[in-house]
């Protein structure tokens, strides 16, 4: 390294662009979208001018409650799966199993739309709703939480499950008192980061889960609700309306702050996590 | 093969397949009540695969298969009706690397016979402790700092932790693997030293990679290799006037 002195130079000015973008973006949405972010537009629940104008409120709750719904549906399938597979599967079908996994990762977000289309709200009959919503975003995470939990198990070491087992453990006390009490941060670290997976999803809830406007509360798991990922799309269809454009920016920025929210406490919690096994 | 004592384990035409490779070819072999008996033979010849046969810890490693007979006080431990957790609250084992739990040097112990209900937590069990503690000769080094992490301790202390772990669920067989191969020649000592202690009460079956060790620690020596069991008989005998050209050829330093 010390030979081509260039060589720091060229990197840095390739790696440039990669650090300051993500800066500039994110300045620049909370730039234009704090001046709207005011008291009202948390608690406005005004549905003047069809939710063109103030009150964040429902879609902040329904970004919410699709992302805990869908949370709630694919943690337990996630670990669930990850357990049974590492307990009972052989390395070959566990590797066939980790392959799918990974390419369920790369269908594209609308694709889970159109099939939840299909099958949640035309065929079982269930409309545009809630549950279509997190069921879709369930399976979205779901690859990524079986994946960090299978990753999670893996890394327990090898000495502990064989002490574990050597002295008499069944599968199910191996499970509860050495598996899962090791690997839980680790879950955990998993699970908030498939939380914002869930709330950056759009397209799949576009036509499945959300309207425009006319939800606060929705009253069951059949009744659709306004979410700000699909919250940002519309208004920004408006965009000849100033007023309008300056709520889709507050919309984003109280977007962006929850999933920064989320991905950073997954991040603390890993450095906890490592900083626990390092020590004593 | 046969022996004067009476024998704890009796294994006849002991098969294993990793896949389709066969890793042990027919073993027979009696191993004595009360006794050392030490399995040698250079590396990948079926030793430690087959101590992991004593008390199943094969089953859970994914396309392995076993055939032939294991028999513990003559019931076959593969029999179908077998519950694995009691067979394995009967027979213990210590790994190669020292592995406490992340507890408390007490909780290490007292761990297994809470689950398994042995004992409630109180004054019984911190005598249970003691004993095992005691029983592995680590009690006078560790009975200050019980509440310590045991993986603080030393290598050497640490195995005999695990010991004394094993020791809690009172077994009859405590099977070794391999038990002193990241030990300095101290701990290792001391491991031997325990070894012969413990024989009063159980019977040890272990695996080493030394064979100084077999020769100053055990009472009878099995020598394997490929797969096979090539020689097998009291220890003085093996290091002193072995049958067998191959036997010969490993304790004197010829091969292997």
């Amino acid at each position: 390294m010390a030979k081509f002195p260039w060589m720091k130079f060229a990197i840095l000015a390739v790696a440039l662009p990669a650090l300051t973008l993500p800066v500039a973006c994110f300045s620049y949405i909370v730039w234009q979208g704090l001046p709207s972010l005011n008291w009202q537009i948390f608690s406005g629940q005004g549905m003047s001018g069809f939710g063109l104008e103030n009150g964040l409120y429902g879609q902040l709750t329904g970004s919410l409650l699709l992302m805990l719904g869908a949370a709630a549906i694919a943690a337990p399938v996630a670990i669930g799966t990850a357990l049974f597979s590492r307990l009972y599967l052989n390395n070959r079908l566990r590797t066939h199993i980790i392959t799918l996994l990974h390419l369920m990762q790369g269908i594209p977000p609308i694709v889970y739309g159109l099939c939840g289309l299909v099958v949640f709200v035309h065929i079982l009959h269930w409309g545009i709703s809630l549950l279509a919503g997190m069921l879709i975003l369930a399976i979205i995470i779901m690859p990524v939480l079986v994946l960090n939990s299978l990753h999670a198990l893996e890394r327990i070491p090898l000495e502990h499950t064989e002490a574990a087992s050597s002295l008499g453990l069944t599968d199910a006390q191996l499970i509860y008192r050495v598996w899962l009490p090791e690997a839980w941060p680790a879950m955990l670290t998993g699970l908030l980061l498939g939380m914002a997976r869930a709330l950056s999803e759009t397209a799949p809830i576009l036509f499945t889960a959300t309207v425009f406007s006319g939800v606060i509360w929705p009253e069951s798991l059949f009744e659709p609700v306004t979410s700000l990922q699909t919250h940002i799309f519309y208004l920004a269809q408006e965009g000849a309306n100033a007023q309008v454009v300056g709520i889709a920016w507050g919309a984003a920025t109280l977007l962006i702050g929850l999933i920064l929210l989320f991905s950073s406490s997954a991040l603390l919690l890993r450095r906890m996590d490592k900083r626990q096994r390092i020590g004593p | 093969m046969s022996t004067d004592t009476n024998n704890k384990l009796t294994i006849r035409d002991l098969k294993l397949w990793y896949d389709d490779f066969e890793a042990l070819h027919g073993v027979d072999l009696d191993i004595p009540s009360g006794k050392v008996t030490a399995f040698i033979g250079p590396s990948g010849c079926g030793k430690s695969t087959f101590l992991r046969c004593l008390n199943r810890m094969n089953d859970r490693i994914p396309g392995c298969r076993v055939q032939g007979d294991v028999l513990l006080e003559g019931n076959d431990i593969y029999a179908p009706d077998v519950d694995v957790v009691q067979l394995r609250t009967h027979i213990g084992m210590v790994f190669q690397k020292p592995n406490p739990f992340p507890k408390s040097i007490y909780e290490n112990i007292a761990y297994a016979p809470r689950i398994h209900g042995m004992m409630q937590d109180g004054p019984d069990m911190d005598a249970l402790v003691e004993t095992a503690l005691k029983k592995a000769s680590i009690w006078d080094e560790v009975k200050d700092k019980l509440k310590q992490p045991g993986t603080a301790l030393s290598g050497g202390q640490q195995q005999r932790l695990c010991i004394a772990r094993t020791i809690a669920i009172q077994p009859d067989v405590i099977l070794m693997d391999e038990p002193c191969s990241a030990l300095d020649p101290i701990a290792t000592a001391k491991i031997e030293e325990l070894m012969d202690e413990l024989k009063q009460e159980y019977t040890i079956v272990i695996v080493t990679h030394n064979m100084q060790q077999a020769a100053r620690a055990s009472d009878f020596t099995a020598y394997f290799y490929l797969g096979d069991l090539i020689e097998y008989g009291k220890t003085t005998d093996i290091f002193t006037a072995p049958k067998n050209q191959r036997t010969e050829d490993y304790i004197t330093g010829r091969f292997g």
